[in-house]
């Protein structure tokens, strides 16, 4: 890689990302897939009790993997650990992973990426010879460790620094734009204080009235909020927060009132640097109790309900580059019961699970002509598995070759499946994978099987 | 139950009862917080709250890891070692 070769500019997700950061579509990126890039943004910042304990922490680190899905033959994808070989030539068969993959010098699976790479010498090392002028740095977000590396591998950053990303990525910034901007807004309201949280919960979180919920500005997604069920739990969230309240008692939160869904959403577009703004994607959002457990596409909205989340794009990524931000944002909506669309609950400006599907879905999902449905296989695997007991468990499930109508299971990462146990905690893995087929009800069939083929796989001693 | 008393396992019975919202087999030392009974992430601020108001203990969560809601055992030998003049577990 000391003569790199930028490939002639390329279409697709990838191209127009380029494009939109750094003004040239064959740039070459070295992606960093730094999940969890909120842990950092959240460093210092007044929590809500008990946020901060991440659990498994070794397999999370490892969902990073999902990177080399949205490398293009020129770029480099930064990793945690070397691609399981199999794994590779199953992505390989598919044409679904086409960069360099350069790993750290030493995997700490408690880490995240970014200081692993910080403390890989070699890899520095490889990073510094990629310098061009035209190789950037492309991390999930950004946060003060990332800029650490840029500096320390002499690439610059393809997106704007960490102090624009952590303030455009707290939810009292994504509250307040959506009340500056007229947009639907799930009643509720901004609190700078534990003063503020007291009085936003008299207000919204009343007996027999509908549940609230209470969000960290800067939590880890799904997991820094909480969900209270009426008065006597909120006087309980309010007696612990008053125990631990700093001395300026500031705790910015966003209190909003529970509102029956139809269906959670999440739909991507790009800032670009000249503050055009490009709707990519909407996919129904499948979550429990707040924690994404996976997207289904294309979603069943109406043409309308699709122009307005469209308008509200083209809004909140006017106001996102008027902050200074340019990249890929992903907005969490919410289309209610009653048919009302709210159109931002919170802005991710940053890559989301979602966006490591883009690439892969432009070139082997149909364009959209295919259902998907990604989702998540939890297993409790008794020892590591390779991915060749995969693919025989998975057998005639496994989706193999590129087809214009595709229908099977894709796995789009494999290292969460043994990184809990090669960290020697407990017996739980994960496998990613993305179902593809007619509609709906075939997908979730195709789930079904599946769970229930790699559940015997986990179960073999 | 070894190594604890019978009012913190019984507390935590009822927290994690209150906070699932479900009826829940009895707990062992063993049962997995998150595997067997079905907790999440998400609900650890409820069940933290929970157990303070049962046991009249405040839990600093800056020292809890992980660990300590790895099994009922471990759960409750962290909350016995909060109580103020409870002897530890031998």
């Amino acid at each position: 890689m000391t003569s790199p070769q930028h490939a002639p500019a390329a279409t697709g997700f990838t191209a127009r990302l380029k494009q939109a950061l750094v003004g040239d579509p064959a740039a070459r990126f070295v992606y960093l897939n730094n999940f969890e890039v909120e842990r950092v943004w959240g460093r210092g910042e007044p929590a809500l009790p008990g946020t901060g304990l991440s659990f498994s922490a070794a397999t999370v680190g490892r969902i990073e993997e999902v990177g080399v899905l949205l490398a293009d033959e020129h770029d480099v994808v930064v990793l945690k650990e070397p691609v399981d070989g199999e794994y590779a030539a199953y992505l390989a068969g598919l044409g679904a992973a086409a960069g360099t993959h350069l790993a750290v010098d030493r995997n700490e699976p408690e880490r995240s990426v970014t200081l692993d790479a910080l403390d890989s010498p070699r890899l520095l090392e490889r990073l510094r010879a990629l310098a061009d002028g035209r190789t950037y740095l492309m991390p999930l977000g950004t946060s003060a460790d990332e800029e650490r590396l840029a500096e320390a591998a002499g690439l610059p950053l393809a997106g704007p620094g960490a102090e624009t990303s952590k303030h455009v990525n707290g939810k009292v910034f994504s509250r307040e734009l959506v009340d500056a901007a007229g947009l639907t807004a799930v009643p509720g309201a901004v609190c700078r204080t534990v003063d503020e949280l007291a009085a936003a919960l008299a207000e919204h979180l009343v007996e027999d009235g509908p549940k609230v919920v209470v969000k960290e500005s800067l939590g880890v997604s799904g997991r820094g909020m909480v969900v209270l069920d009426g008065p006597t739990r909120g006087e309980r969230l309010l007696r612990m927060v008053e125990r631990r309240a700093r001395a300026d008692r500031r705790l910015p939160v966003v209190v909003e009132r529970w509102i029956d869904k139809e269906a959670d959403l999440n739909y991507q577009f790009l800032v670009g640097r000249d503050g055009q703004v490009a709707f990519e994607t909407v996919k129904t959002a499948l979550t429990e109790n707040g924690v994404h457990r996976g997207h289904l596409f294309p979603p069943a909205l109406r043409p309308d309900q699709v122009d307005a989340l469209h308008a509200a794009a083209e809004v909140i990524g006017k106001e996102l580059h008027a902050e200074g931000y340019a990249g890929l944002a992903g907005v969490d909506a919410l289309l209610a019961a009653d048919g009302t669309l709210y159109p931002c609950l919170e802005i991710n400006a940053r890559f989301n699970m979602a966006t490591y599907q883009n690439r892969l879905a432009e070139r082997l999902l149909g364009g959209g002509t295919t259902t998907a449905l990604a989702t998540t296989f939890d297993l409790r695997p008794h020892r590591p598995h390779t991915f060749a007991e995969v693919r025989a468990a998975l057998g005639d499930l496994l989706l193999t070759d590129p087809d214009p109508h595709p229908r099977g299971v894709l796995v789009n990462n494999f290292a969460t499946l043994n990184a809990a146990l090669n960290a020697g905690a407990t017996s739980y893995g994960r496998l990613y994978a993305i179902c593809a087929g007619a509609d709906e009800r075939d997908v979730r069939l195709l789930r079904a099987q599946a769970q229930t083929r790699l559940e015997e796989m986990a179960g073999r001693p | 139950m070894t190594g604890t008393d019978g009012a913190t396992t019984g507390a935590l019975q009822d927290a994690l009862a209150e906070v699932l919202n479900k009826d829940l087999p009895d707990l062992t030392p063993t049962t997995r917080l998150f595997g067997d009974l079905g907790l999440d992430s998400t609900s650890v601020i409820e069940l933290l709250m929970a157990l303070e108001d049962r046991l009249g203990l405040v839990i600093d969560p800056d020292e809890l890891t992980p660990e300590a809601f790895e099994t009922v055992g471990a759960l409750t030998g962290y909350l016995d070692a909060c109580r103020p003049g409870h002897e530890p577990a031998r």
